[in-house]
């Protein structure tokens, strides 16, 4: 009796169940970033031999031949390269003075469930917000960052953004990493008159005119990868990868429009997370791709290098070409790899190289080692401390007086153009484009080196346009001057 | 569909996967028959000390999947003294104040630990970045499938534990007892056996097991993953619950047949990509399957009357 008793308990909680770097980058890498512009009349002497020292390591990261026509030749007009970055040196005011008094508010939503943690990009925005408060503040008062986990829950993303503007009184809506705030909360911050940065997932938090993100998600991210693969040779068939989740089926889309405009079959894998089983699902990818066909990774470092380290055991490295989207562009990543995927991954970059030597990057390392000693250098990072930069100087541009009111912030934010960092290719803007903003649309492509590091394989290169919000994204930003100076 | 030569590469990673059902089923059926618990906190222990073994040695967030040098190598046997430890300890201070309670609760005392150690491991190993433990390892092709020595040495110790197990079971003094006690508590405990001291044995032995588990596991899934390894345990039980909670034997075919079926479902698309979603279904279904069978010839009283 209790045999059965507990055989039939033991299914019930099997149902119930079911329903259910600290960086050691040692490379001199020339900044990323200045290849194109050097070829530009401005460019120094010392921007062409990075140029040259750049070239020469992306003939040697290389992998497969590269006879078909380029896709990701970079427009050199507008990229950053050297230019003075526009929040200027050091945390806020850089006066070394603790800042006193109210702080002012600023909230986010955030994902942070099993298989998907963006944890790690907010927490990096609040340490560019200690360093501000260590150093001046907003003009002498506090910043404070109020972060909600959505939980993965729709009813959770909604509760959270409502608790943050109308109980937290938050005057702004900046650094979520969430697969939810955009498409749950989008009409929401319309109605309230927030204009909401992020660092975006699902398609609408790049297809909403009140949000911009700094990174270009999953979607265009992977569709760089799928570029890069195909320029190095991928044949036949691309068989995409990410996990199921409520942006799974955006996540891919346009990679998988880019291999059929160049003739590639194209197949998506959505395995659930977290990956129990990476052997065989990484073995079903490459069989399905076929040898010398392509296999694109969309998935965070925990769950991709799971895949990676199955394929590197069971020997189907060299049977395709391997690409993936931004978020293996983690040194971590590089060390788990070593030596057998040197030059062999395609990554992918939003965002400049976690060596890059220019200052703003030299900035993001220096407050991660004081203010978030723990956490490895990495994309999420990046991003949070770029826009922690991007709000903190908008703040600090406004009169004192109007930094609680949440109608002057938003307004100010939506007028943010050109601003110039270090950390991604061109000037970032907010847009508030009626078909959606995707502010960040050139990247670089990274590979591992062998050792411990992501490397630099290809430049600035332009993101294709296979649907039409990027191509309305890019007659706006010449017709606006939004990142053009 | 795929061709039957294509299986082959799947079949290999689903003995695998099957061996680590099997002799995760094997602890979990030994403890419930001499103590009348089914210990969900067993992935939970086994993930505790993988985590402890990887900080041991010398992982960190740029080195994810550290390899053992000289005296860090000492961390192996730390993984099984630690899950060894972890059971022995609730064995002996919290399970025996659960003694007389129904199976429900004393399974749920242990599900209590497993979230408690869960919220632990959350707490200090950050889950955004990855971890693994890699053993040293060699691979060779056997008819076009890639071989590990470490799925190897699972298969072999999922035979070799119940092999021993059984063999201890009915051959032994103290194996003996365990059944004794698993057969009723008092009435062994009024003849002399020494029921605590024998279940203490039973938690230690099922913490040792766990130990060797773990060490073979982060390896087959390629990380430290908290809740794919937390709960890998319910995975096991479908196993154990085809062999009732009392055939070692059936429980090992049961489990391989799990983790083959599992694994070779990966590989359908198009018109069957059904059955490569919902293959993570499988220890459910056959666990769901079995209880059917089982019950098939019950008899069960409703209103009044005897119904079949």
């Amino acid at each position: 009796m209790a045999r059965r008793f507990m055989a039939a308990a033991a299914v019930g909680a099997m149902l119930l169940v079911a329903c259910g770097s600290d960086n050691k980058s040692s490379s001199t890498t020339a900044a990323p970033g200045t290849a194109a512009s050097a070829t530009t009349a401005a460019a120094t002497a010392t921007t062409a031999a990075a140029a040259a020292t750049t070239a020469a390591g992306t003939t040697a990261a290389s992998t497969g031949d590269t006879t078909a026509p380029s896709d990701t030749t970079a427009s050199d007009a507008g990229l950053v390269g050297d230019k003075s970055a526009t929040a200027g040196e050091g945390c806020g005011l850089n006066n070394g003075q603790k800042a006193t008094g109210n702080p002012i508010k600023l909230g986010n939503v955030t994902t942070s469930i099993p298989g998907i943690d963006f944890t790690t990009g907010p927490a990096m925005m609040k340490a560019y917000f200690d360093c501000v408060n260590d150093n001046g503040g907003i003009n002498g008062r506090p910043v404070q960052m109020l972060e909600e986990n959505d939980n993965g829950k729709p009813e959770d993303a909604g509760a959270a953004a409502k608790k943050l503007i109308e109980t937290d009184k938050v005057v702004a809506m900046v650094g979520g990493f969430s697969i939810l705030d955009c498409p749950v909360n989008a009409d929401y911050y319309t109605q309230q008159g927030y204009n909401v940065i992020v660092a975006g997932v699902p398609a609408e938090c790049f297809s909403s005119p009140n949000i911009a993100a700094v990174n270009m998600g999953p979607g265009y991210s992977a569709l760089g990868a799928a570029q890069i693969v195909v320029e190095k040779g991928a044949k036949g068939k691309m068989v995409t990868m990410t996990g199921k989740s409520p942006t799974s089926d955006y996540n891919d889309s346009l990679a998988g429009l880019y291999a059929k405009s160049k003739g590639l079959e194209w197949e998506d894998l959505q395995p659930e997370l977290p990956i129990s089983d990476p052997n065989t699902i990484i073995l079903d990818a490459v069989n399905k791709a076929g040898d010398g066909g392509a296999v694109v990774l969309n998935f965070t470092p925990p769950e991709g290098l799971k895949l990676l380290k199955a394929a590197e055991e069971l020997n189907l490295i060299d049977k395709v070409i391997w690409g993936s989207s931004t978020p293996l562009n983690d040194n971590s990543v590089a060390a788990a790899l070593g030596k057998a995927w040197a030059g062999k991954l395609n990554v992918n970059a939003e965002l400049s190289l976690l060596d890059d030597p220019r200052p703003e990057m030299e900035l993001y390392r220096q407050v991660s080692q004081k203010y978030n000693p723990d956490a490895p250098l990495g994309s999420f990072q990046q991003m949070g401390f770029m826009i922690g930069r991007i709000i903190v100087k908008t703040l600090m541009d406004m009169p004192a007086a109007d930094v609680d009111d949440p109608v002057k912030v938003n307004a100010a934010i939506k007028g943010i153009k050109n601003f110039d960092t270090h950390i991604v290719c061109k000037p970032w803007y907010f847009g508030g484009l009626p078909d959606g903003n995707v502010p960040n649309n050139y990247d670089y492509n990274v590979v591992p080196d062998g050792t411990d590091t992501m490397t630099l394989d290809k430049d600035c290169f332009k993101i294709a346009e296979v649907e039409p919000i990027l191509t309305a994204v890019r007659k706006a930003e010449v017709e606006q001057k939004l990142n053009v100076g | 569909m795929p061709g039957l030569g294509e299986f082959w590469p799947y079949i290999i990673q689903g003995l695998a996967f099957g061996a680590m059902y099997a002799v995760t089923g094997t602890g979990l059926v030994v403890l419930y028959q001499t103590t009348g618990v089914v210990n969900l906190a067993f992935g939970a222990i086994g993930c505790m000390g993988a985590h402890l073994a990887w900080s041991m040695l010398g992982g960190s967030l740029s080195k994810p999947t550290p390899h053992a040098e000289g005296w860090r190598i000492l961390a192996y046997p730390l993984l099984v003294v630690v899950c060894a430890g972890l059971t022995l300890a609730y064995g002996i201070c919290i399970a025996p104040l659960l003694a007389r309670r129904d199976p429900l609760v004393k399974s749920l005392g242990t599900l209590g630990l497993a979230l408690l150690l869960l919220g632990i491991m959350k707490e200090r190993w950050d889950t955004s970045k990855p971890r693994a433990i890699e053993l040293p390892s060699k691979k060779f092709t056997v008819a076009g499938g890639v071989v590990t020595t470490t799925q190897l040495v699972a298969l072999g110790f999922a035979i070799l534990v119940v092999v021993v197990v059984t063999i201890f079971l009915k051959q032994t003094a103290t194996g003996t007892a365990m059944r004794a006690i698993a057969n009723d508590r008092d009435v062994s405990s009024l003849l002399g056996v020494p029921t605590r001291r024998i279940e203490a044995l039973a938690w230690l032995g099922s913490g040792v097991i766990c130990g060797c588990v773990f060490l073979m596991l982060p390896p087959l899934f390629k990380s430290l993953d908290q809740g794919t390894l937390t709960w890998f345990i319910i995975g096991a039980l479908g196993g154990a619950i085809v062999g009732q909670f009392s055939s070692l034997t059936v429980t090992f075919f049961a489990s391989m047949a799990i983790g083959v079926i599992e694994s070779v479902l990966t590989p359908f698309s198009n018109n069957f990509q059904f059955m490569s979603d919902f293959r993570k279904m499988t220890p459910f279904i056959v666990a769901v399957a079995a209880i059917m069978w089982i019950s098939r010839r019950r008899t069960v009283v409703l209103a009044g009357r005897e119904m079949r």
